[in-house]
């Protein structure tokens, strides 16, 4: 090979890398680096990549995973997944759909997003319900499961495969991702549990029988088709009903979907797995 | 390493305490009550109180994250514990000061400000009674 041919090769590489990579502020990529790094020691030989697999990645699971294998042959959610894609392309009374408003939003590995003018984080919910409003529908007044869920779900997995990559660049999007990353390592509830406690400290060792997860891959397979929530019927649930449920489990009081602290966490915890490819829906205990 | 030898010491010191006592022999009666067991008694010596409410999971739910070996038979349909936490054993001889015991399940982050263990006493999740039982209960394992 041609030294220019490898230049040009070497520039290829640099710049598809560079439209993978989020714009961050110095700060958070250190941060980005930290979290990374510390889940590559704790458990070598796990690629980065392999993290949208959840709990069922790590190796104190293994007597487990080859139960969910089966279970992945044919997966609970895909008749559900059906519906959601026929929701999600159904036209509106104006013949206009989801698809044309999400023209003009960032692709689902941008996702939470910090919106300058707004001065907020936008999830993929506030728009989906902002799109709904523009086209004079009513928006959907369940933010945790269900239909919500199922139409995340949609748009979310057409960009399976494709890394995670949040920006955090502005002094806005830092101070609202500070607040996310302040939630995640404070202690919480009577409990006196971080969600840092848990899936970073603790991650990979067992609570009774159940493995606690790694917090590096967190999210990227929301929203989440879960067995524990189908016993009641309502299998599905976006980012924020987990959130609700992890926090009344420490005994703490659970804020509502969609509040600006949940928003914020889920800025960190995407901003900490940017990197780990999208994998949508996915099935969890 | 320091904290591995001490805690071989504390094994070592246990299996040879243990084997100085006289062991009971086993009966259906020492076999621990399970946690639906312990609801129905109407009453408990100090150690099967400090057992019950070690093992519910709305009091001390110490199972969650401690393995905890008993010098009673463990009751088959109660599943062993987590391992978040170092296993329960040999408590008196790892704590000869029984205050350090209990204030350990009052408020671990006293000892250590990294532990995750719950503060039983400070967030007044367990009363004093209780805790003092869970304690006669460690003392007797």
């Amino acid at each position: 090979m041609h030294k220019w041919q490898i230049a040009a090769l070497t520039v290829g590489i640099m710049f598809s890398g560079a439209a993978l990579q989020a714009g961050v502020a110095p700060e958070v990529q250190k941060d980005i680096e930290d979290f990374q790094g510390y889940f590559m020691k704790r458990f070598p030989g796990i690629p980065l990549e392999a993290y949208n697999d959840g709990v069922n990645v790590l190796p104190q699971y293994d007597e487990r995973r080859a139960n969910w294998e089966i279970l992945m042959e044919f997966p609970p959610y895909e008749t559900d997944m059906e519906t959601a894609r026929e929701l999600w392309a159904k036209p509106f009374k104006n013949g206009k759909t989801f698809a044309d408003c999400f023209q003009n939003k960032p692709p689902a590995t941008k996702y939470p997003y910090y919106d300058e003018a707004r001065k907020e984080i936008r999830t993929i919910e506030l728009d989906i319900n902002e799109c709904l409003s523009a086209n004079g529908e009513e928006p959907i007044k369940n933010l945790k499961r269900g239909k919500m869920a199922m139409l995340v779900a949609a748009f979310r997995e057409q960009f399976n495969g494709q890394q995670w990559a949040v920006d955090v660049e502005g002094k806005g999007a830092v101070e609202a991702y500070k607040k996310g990353r302040q939630f995640y390592w404070a202690k919480r509830g009577q409990l006196n549990f971080s969600c840092a406690n848990c899936h970073v400290h603790n991650a990979g060792k067992k609570i009774r029988g159940d493995v606690l997860s790694a917090g590096l891959g967190h999210t990227t397979g929301f929203p989440v088709y879960r067995t524990k929530w189908a016993v009641a019927g309502k299998p599905w649930g976006t980012v924020h009903r987990r959130y609700g449920g992890c926090n009344s489990q420490v005994r703490a009081k659970p804020l509502k979907p969609q509040s600006a602290e949940y928003r914020a966490l889920e800025m960190y915890e995407a901003v900490m797995s940017t990197g780990v490819p999208l994998k949508v829906p996915s099935q969890r205990q | 390493m320091r904290k591995l030898t001490t805690f071989c010491a504390a094994v070592v010191a246990a299996g040879a305490l243990s084997g100085a006592l006289t062991m009971p022999t086993a009966s259906a009666g020492d076999t621990l009550p399970t946690d639906k067991e312990c609801s129905k008694l109407k009453s408990a010596d100090a150690e099967t109180k400090g057992w019950c409410t070690a093992i519910n999971r709305r009091k001390g739910n110490c199972l969650a994250c401690h393995i905890v070996t008993t010098k009673k038979t463990w009751p088959a349909a109660l599943p062993p514990g987590g391992n978040v936490a170092p296993p329960l054993l040999s408590m008196q001889q790892r704590f000869p000061d029984k205050a350090k015991l209990r204030a350990q399940v009052w408020d671990a982050t006293q000892s250590n400000p990294h532990s995750v263990m719950p503060p039983f006493g400070r967030h007044k999740m367990l009363t004093e009674g209780e805790i003092d039982a869970i304690v006669a209960w460690l003392y007797t394992i």
